[in-house]
């Protein structure tokens, strides 16, 4: 949905077509047979498409469980809950614990994925704060921009102005 | 008036002498010079982690070689190095070099059946040449690391990386941003050598 809305159709359809198949030959997701046939993940959110639409990062954030953010960021988690059809489904449902724990875990498990990243940054940097700021939002633009494109801001960071300024 | 005309010519000999001999490399020449640095990777890769001498010391190597040293220390600093006595520059080099081998030789991870794989190479402007590449491991997500080359006359050398999207002069940049705020370079020269003792 993210991709076609950023008018990425072909990841638009990779991803439906990722959804069929592993909702099927997949046992409604168990395994992710999609990838072995060359389908792979295709990994957008709300945040991203807000950010393919010319919306600016704005300030930077860290939010308590969810770690780095910034104001289009926090909107565009807002909207990944709200679209999310279990987080629909549990809401209605009168599940909502079994949601925040799934959240918490979430949290949880992607903290322990950057914990070495996190504890090398902060050990080894003058200003742990600026770094972290530095690294989560050039992060965010290479996704907004998709990892294969030519057209991201790392590369046009002009090293001779730089020189300069 | 006169100070600001003065400045800007002093901009403007300091972009000549930067851009004078730089042009954007051949792609198939990026892509070898890219490759015969993926393997050097690799062997600090292979190094085991609890030998950190031996991987500072190939870290170290591969920095001098490949590395255009003197551009990355000088848009680490920027204005900053403006005034600054040439004992000064040479000094934080020393303490900025250490402090990457000391970051990246630790950080780096073990070998584990990682490929080094190139996807392609492109120029960047009229300087610059980009080899995307990525390292394939079979219970990770791939990892991708661009590279940024550029030939100043002394031949093709590294000026850049990105690792996920992230720069490594931005970074440093961003890193070194409130200490060269509290105190100019002198400040950022005590506070590196100071981080570089603590990391021994």
């Amino acid at each position: 949905m993210n991709a076609t809305l950023q008018g990425d159709f072909t990841r638009g359809i990779t991803a439906v077509g990722r959804f069929a198949v592993n909702s099927t030959a997949g046992l409604l997701g168990l395994f992710d047979v999609a990838n072995y046939i060359g389908l792979e993940p295709v990994d957008e959110d709300v945040g991203q498409t807000l950010g393919a639409w010319g919306i600016e990062p704005g300030p930077y954030l860290i939010l308590p469980f969810l770690g780095p953010s910034s104001t289009r960021d926090l909107a565009g988690k807002v909207g990944d809950w709200l679209i999310d059809p279990l987080g629909l489904y549990l809401i209605r449902e009168d599940y909502e614990d079994f949601l925040l724990a799934t959240k918490v875990t979430q949290a949880l498990d992607t903290r322990v994925q950057l914990d070495g990243v996190i504890e090398g940054t902060r050990e080894n940097s003058l200003d742990p704060y600026a770094i972290m700021r530095t690294m989560y939002l050039q992060r965010r633009a290479r996704q907004i921009a998709n990892e294969e494109s030519e057209d991201t801001s790392i590369y046009d960071i002009d090293i001779d102005i730089m020189l300069l300024d | 008036m006169i100070k600001t005309l003065k400045h800007i010519c002093i901009n403007l000999f300091i972009m000549l002498c930067i851009s004078k001999y730089s042009y954007a490399i051949e792609e198939s020449l990026a892509v070898k010079y890219i490759e015969g640095v993926g393997q050097q990777a690799i062997n600090i890769l292979k190094t085991p982690i609890e030998d950190l001498q031996t991987r500072e010391l190939l870290f170290a190597r591969m920095l001098n070689n490949n590395f255009d040293k003197k551009l990355i220390h000088r848009a680490v600093l920027g204005k900053a190095s403006k005034g600054a006595s040439p004992e000064e520059l040479v000094r934080f080099g020393k303490a900025f070099d250490k402090h990457i081998v000391k970051v990246y030789a630790s950080q780096l991870g073990v070998y584990s059946n990682q490929l080094f794989i190139i996807d392609k190479a492109f120029n960047k402007g009229k300087k610059d040449t980009i080899v995307s590449s990525h390292i394939e491991h079979e219970t990770a997500p791939p990892l991708r690391i661009d590279w940024r080359l550029r030939d100043r006359g002394n031949g093709i050398k590294i000026i850049d990386i990105a690792i996920e999207g992230v720069s490594l002069l931005a970074t440093k940049r961003a890193d070194f941003g409130a200490s060269i705020k509290k105190g100019g370079l002198h400040s950022l020269i005590i506070d590196l050598e100071t981080k570089n003792a603590e990391n021994k």
